[in-house]
């Protein structure tokens, strides 16, 4: 068996660790580690964007180049911002399509190919099959627009405190094909996918090749880590990531409160892991 | 022993993200408060630099169930708009943003504003950080006079924001803003992060704190009374001996309770309930 193997573009560093420094910041520190690919956190100190504004496209892509970096996902903040997908009040869900709208067109202006979703997660005081119907509802509408803006979304499942809609695989297939759309496609959070006890494989054999991105990280199950901070092994991760012919994108979603004041070294750590497994360095 | 009032308590809702702002006016009402803390976010109240939806249904709704909102708190930390940001733009858009929020505030009734200077990156000069922030705030003491409210600012926990996280620098901001519509907000998570003591808030500010957030912690963490390490005893009686006679926000905020919200707000008011003066009931 060969050994197992990634490119340095597949890991793409995120910017939600590095919530206490400006995103020039974590550009440059991004170039100076060795990173080629970035996944954008849209969410302030970086970006502005919300459901009446999106930021000027060409300064930022700009920005992003000017550090021979590439975007290739946009993850509009949506765990902790007034927008979810599976709202219920008329004013909520204007408001919220008309956010990750404004996330899909900005993710085309950047020259992005994906853009993250969830399933939001309705209210947990109403029947979850209520909040189900919102939630397939406003991903099937913003597949549709997505797919006028040549952007795929990419769903991750989320952990049970979180929401009561996708959570497991299994809910991340039913939803997948009741939206039924080829600009909706399934993503592994592998901190999520470990919570309810499934595996890479797993996910893999339900989904195969429509699998384009991941949030890739280390936890305990729990907690968005850095490679050598949870439980997991980096190596056999990417050995199945191999198995299946895996070339998509790793999201690099640290988002534990230990590494905001030092997020360079949280980063520096990460990628010299990473570069254990890679093709070159 | 040191005494509080029920109607001093305030519950705040953050713990019940999940759940409809009629489940947390009715689980807050059956638990016995009769006073609350709104939080100005999705799902409770949806609110932007244009103005504040539904304010007056979410009044009728919370006199409906008998509280009172005590304090109102416009969303800072997970939304874009901040207090001290650097960008003209955004700045007035944050601007904007608060003084929608004082309106607000005096359209729900209650008199005092809680407001999170959380704007400015650690990479950020902390001086243009401070001036900013001077200058927000002063813009907005004026919305605030003329909503006839008092804004409430807080110090940050180290795991919050990087700025205005300690007592002295509270007092320099407030001078520097020199409004008596601008005052302190003590919040007993940031405060013990800080390793202060209400004493210390009192001799410092004196008259001028406007609130108290009363949550225990580790002093990290907004948690239910007993589930932290703080000393709630001596931090009542430290109020109590510099004449607070104003809210007490009880604003639990860990994932531990977002399954069972009702449960926790029930525990916090059993943790208070042996300084509760004599003839209160709660239900």
């Amino acid at each position: 068996m060969s050994m197992p193997s990634i490119c340095r573009e597949q890991v793409a560093g995120m910017n939600i660790h590095w919530m206490r420094y400006s995103l020039d910041a974590f550009l440059e520190q991004q170039e100076r580690l060795g990173f080629r690919s970035i996944e954008l956190w849209c969410a302030m100190p970086h970006v502005w964007l919300d459901h009446l504004t999106c930021p000027d496209a060409h300064a930022l892509r700009k920005k992003i180049a000017s550090r021979n970096l590439t975007v290739h996902t946009l993850t509009p903040e949506n765990c902790t911002s007034p927008y979810q997908f599976a709202v219920r009040e008329p004013a909520a869900i204007d408001r919220s399509y008309r956010y990750f709208s404004n996330g899909i067109r900005l993710a085309a202006e950047l020259g992005c190919q994906y853009m993250e979703v969830n399933s939001g997660w309705g209210y947990w005081d109403e029947g979850r099959e209520e909040a189900w119907k919102r939630s397939r509802d406003m991903l099937r509408r913003l597949a549709e627009f997505a797919e006028s803006e040549g952007i795929v979304l990419t769903m991750e499942s989320l952990r049970p405190e979180e929401t009561k809609l996708v959570v497991t695989l299994e809910d991340a297939k039913r939803m997948i094909a009741e939206v039924d759309h080829p600009c909706l496609t399934p993503m592994v959070d592998t901190c999520a996918m470990s919570v309810s006890g499934e595996t890479l494989d797993q996910w893999f054999e339900a989904f195969g090749s429509t699998i384009h991105e991941m949030h890739f990280v280390d936890g305990c199950p729990y907690g968005h880590l850095v490679w050598g901070d949870g439980k997991h092994h980096l190596g056999r991760w990417i050995q199945t990531l191999n198995r299946y012919h895996f070339e998509g994108y790793l999201g690099q979603e640290i988002t534990d409160p230990r590494y905001y004041d030092r997020p360079d070294v949280a980063d520096a750590r990460n990628m010299r892991n990473f570069e254990l497994y890679m093709k070159e360095t | 022993m040191p005494r509080v009032h029920l109607d001093q308590l305030a519950a705040a809702g953050r713990h019940y993200r999940y759940f409809s702002l009629d489940t947390m006016l009715q689980d807050q009402a059956l638990a016995g408060y009769k006073t609350i803390e709104l939080i100005g976010w999705s799902p409770h109240l949806l609110m932007d630099e244009n103005g504040v939806l539904d304010v007056r249904e979410v009044r009728r709704k919370a006199e409906e169930a008998e509280l009172r909102i005590g304090a109102f708190v416009p969303e800072a930390g997970a939304y874009n708009y901040r207090l001290g940001q650097e960008d003209p733009e955004l700045s007035g858009r944050s601007r904007r943003y608060f003084a929608k929020a004082c309106e607000a505030t005096r359209q729900l009734g209650a008199k005092v504003m809680l407001v999170s200077c959380l704007g400015g990156t650690y990479d950020q000069d902390s001086a243009r950080v401070f001036g900013q922030t001077v200058r927000d705030l002063q813009q907005l003491s004026y919305a605030a006079q003329d909503c006839g409210i008092t804004l409430a600012v807080k110090t940050n926990a180290w795991n919050t924001a990087r700025v205005f996280n300690t007592l002295p620098e509270l007092v320099d901001l407030l001078a520097a803003v020199d409004s008596t519509r601008v005052q302190a907000c003590l919040d007993t998570i940031a405060m013990a992060d800080a390793g202060e003591t209400p004493t210390q808030w009192f001799d410092a500010l004196g008259g001028a704190i406007a609130h108290v957030q009363l949550d225990d912690g580790r002093p990290e963490g907004r948690l239910v009374w007993g589930d932290g390490l703080l000393p709630l005893e001596r931090y009542l009686l430290e109020l109590e001996d510099h004449g607070y006679r104003g809210l007490l926000g009880l604003a639990p905020d860990d994932s531990r309770y977002l399954f069972d919200p009702n449960s926790a707000d029930r525990r916090n008011l059993e943790a208070l309930r042996p300084y509760l003066c004599d003839g209160e009931a709660i239900a």
